[in-house]
């Protein structure tokens, strides 16, 4: 049930940053405009500082833009009362919420709040989509748990079904994947992922998690340069704007992203020729890694002084290392490494 | 769920049950003994043998539990708003500097208008004391209400607040430092705090502002629930965060004002009781700590009036030296088993 084209959050002309006292304030991107439709899972990424953060709170309504204007279906959110946008927008923040006593099920019916009376009661159907929320988010075992009992993926689990019991049309989490592991990382996205595609909702989450950005999302907003660069995560690796954006210059290391993976590495000085041989493509990758790591380029066998041929007798991998006719056998990477080490 | 809540019913029966109890016994207890049969008879029927039992049990014992019994309530609904709003485990009813604040009025009072008037006797005025700690109390809650307006982050109100607390301090200090002996005195007393100054014709005045105090608690009790997940969480629910923060520090200021300034500062109560409650009934929801920090709150300044009487003996200890020898061991107990403060902010 993915909506089309249905304009959810437009950005005109926005410039979001920190307001200081009166003055204009520090404006960390703009004006930029562009469009959340129907059923997107967007990942907002940029380096630190960038103002992942501050663009999703200006969204949420908890700050001010500088200049410009969000609507939100159309409407300016300016002129959402904060009840009315409780109702179409919840929000899961990067802090560590600890509330001795506070159980799971307590928490999830926070969410109701925006629709129920003065004194909070929830009626039959709010308990209904409590108890959906829960089920959504596979907390039905911990329900009863005390938050504080909760370890980190648990936590944001159930922080995202308070959201969920909120019942709205957008989320938007900041780094939601943030202090998890990665089989944890992986389930969260995909609850995302299925709640944009089964119950299109609108989804915005910060991350710095660039491989699960780009499988997992459908729109990247990258703020690079004081602007947001937009578009499927492909079309951002094919025209070189990711990598251009997250390649690190001013903290001194130089990341080069691969074009084939999507992955980035610690670009390096390589400063000794080697050769590399090996049936095993396997063997051979791995072994490359490590010898990448510790200065070595792989080159042609006539290209190099050192020669390592790699080979599997007895069901374990061998590697040998020949330097002016002197050959070593070594049992494992590690080993090679260190070998390596006392030879340049 | 449904097993929660009728745990809850049952706590609550018990601890209501307790209460009645406590009030009856502190009512019995006292520099006079006056057996049960007889204490019974007089509630009951309104006649006793020796008639000056009666003026001692309406006059005296009777105005001094309910004080208690209000002062209880007051100040441990004030300490859990203040707990839940600075989301601080060890804030409690006087963080917002309101004691400071009447303790500065009482002493401009008792011991300042010596200074313009240096000759003469200045004669303790019940009225007078409590309208100058009210005042005192008051224009420090009002400074704080117009540095809320204006500033969002609630670290930054703390600790504004604690620092008009130093100041108010601060200037208590030179007056003492200036005063006479007499009036030193005085003010020292006032400072122990006391459940016996109140006078019953004053009691429906503690009741009223205490009804005023918990009808605000109960107005904000959504605000609360939500402001325990932080501003962020509450304002993104729909709360307006700094319109709850001022209903509830002014429904504080009326419970711990009032109370102050009847009984003089009275600590540890408020920043205990709320733990207590939140252990009893296992749960961080308003809706039911509310009423159960009330009743608790009650009763154990009850007790530490029946404590405070030192039964079998006609000296009675200051009630604010009790209720910080039964307190502090429950805020010891806090700090030692909630280790990690870090998260506090």
């Amino acid at each position: 049930m993915r909506q089309g084209r249905e304009n959810i959050i437009d950005l005109h002309r926005l410039e979001f940053g920190f307001r200081k006292g009166r003055s204009r304030g520090h404006s960390l991107a703009g004006p930029v405009s562009t469009t959340a439709f129907g059923g997107e899972l967007i990942a907002v990424m940029g380096r630190n500082g960038s103002g992942k953060s501050t663009l999703l709170r200006t969204i949420s309504g908890l700050m001010k833009p500088l200049q410009g204007e969000i609507q939100i279906f159309n409407s300016p959110l300016a002129e959402y009362s904060r009840k009315q946008l409780a109702r179409i927008m919840g929000f899961v923040s990067t802090e560590v919420v600890r509330v001795p006593g506070l159980r799971v099920s307590d928490l999830v019916a926070l969410g109701r709040y925006p629709h129920t009376n003065w004194f909070g009661k929830l009626s039959s159907s709010d308990h209904e989509v409590v108890e959906r929320a829960l089920d959504l988010t596979s907390l039905q075992a911990l329900r009863d748990r005390d938050l504080e009992e909760l370890s980190d993926g648990e936590r944001q689990r159930a922080m995202i079904a308070r959201t969920l019991a909120q019942d709205t049309r957008i989320l938007i989490l900041d780094e939601p994947t943030a202090f998890l592991d990665l089989s944890h990382r992986y389930a969260i996205i995909d609850l995302l992922r299925n709640l944009a595609l089964e119950h299109g909702k609108t989804i915005l989450y910060s991350t710095h998690d660039l491989q699960i950005a780009l499988q997992q999302s459908d729109k990247i907003w990258l703020i690079h340069e004081q602007t947001i660069l937009e578009g499927a995560p492909e079309d951002m690796v094919l025209s070189g704007q990711l990598r251009d954006a997250l390649r690190q210059t001013d903290s001194g290391t130089e990341i080069e992203m691969d074009l084939q993976t999507g992955e980035f590495a610690v670009k390096r000085m390589l400063h000794h020729n080697i050769s590399l041989s090996s049936r095993s493509d396997e063997l051979r990758m791995w072994t490359n890694k490590a010898l990448e790591r510790n200065g070595f380029k792989v080159v042609e066998n006539k290209e190099a002084s050192i020669h390592v041929l790699v080979e599997t007798r007895d069901g374990h991998p061998k590697w040998t290392i020949e330097k002016n006719d002197k050959r070593i056998e070594l049992n494992s990477i590690y080993d090679l490494s260190l070998y390596l080490r006392t030879i340049v | 769920m449904t097993r929660s809540r009728s745990r809850n019913t049952i706590l609550f029966a018990g601890f209501t049950l307790l209460l009645l109890v406590c009030f009856m016994a502190d009512l019995f207890i006292g520099s006079v003994h006056i057996a049960i049969g007889d204490l019974l008879s007089i509630i009951f029927s309104g006649k006793s043998e020796q008639p000056e039992w009666i003026t001692i049990l309406w006059d005296f014992r009777f105005p001094r539990a309910m004080t208690a019994v209000f002062a209880g309530i007051s100040l441990s609904l004030a300490g859990l708003q203040m707990q839940t709003v600075f989301r601080n485990p060890l804030a409690g009813p006087y963080v917002l500097g309101i004691s400071s604040g009447a303790s500065l009025g009482v002493a401009l009072l008792v011991m300042g208008a010596v200074m313009f008037l240096p000759q003469r006797e200045f004669h303790f005025q019940t009225w007078g004391v409590i309208a100058a700690a009210w005042i005192g109390s008051g224009a420090v809650m009002f400074l704080l209400l117009l540095v809320s307006l204006r500033i969002k982050d609630i670290m930054t109100i703390l600790i504004l607040g604690i620092l008009f607390g130093s100041i108010t301090i601060a200037i208590v200090s030179i007056l003492q430092y200036f005063t006479h002996e007499a009036l030193l005195k005085t003010f020292i007393v006032w400072t122990l705090g006391s459940l016996g100054n109140v006078t019953r014709g004053q009691l429906p005045v503690l009741a009223g502002t205490l009804s005023a105090g918990v009808l605000l608690s109960l107005v904000c009790v959504k605000i609360l629930n939500t402001l325990l997940l932080g501003e962020n969480y509450a304002r993104s629910m729909g709360v307006g965060v700094t319109t709850g923060r001022i209903l509830l520090f002014i429904s504080t200021s009326i419970l711990a004002g009032t109370i102050t300034a009847f009984c003089g500062p009275i600590g540890f109560i408020g920043i205990a009781v709320p733990h207590i409650g939140r252990l009893v009934w296992k749960t961080a929801d308003h809706r039911v700590l509310i009423p159960a920090v009330m009743i608790l709150g009650a009763i154990v300044l009850l007790i530490s009036d029946m404590i405070s009487q030192l039964p079998g003996s006609d000296r009675v200890l200051p009630i604010n030296s009790v209720t910080a020898l039964l307190g502090i061991p429950v805020v010891v107990w806090i700090v030692v088993r909630n280790r990690r403060f870090a998260n506090i902010s």
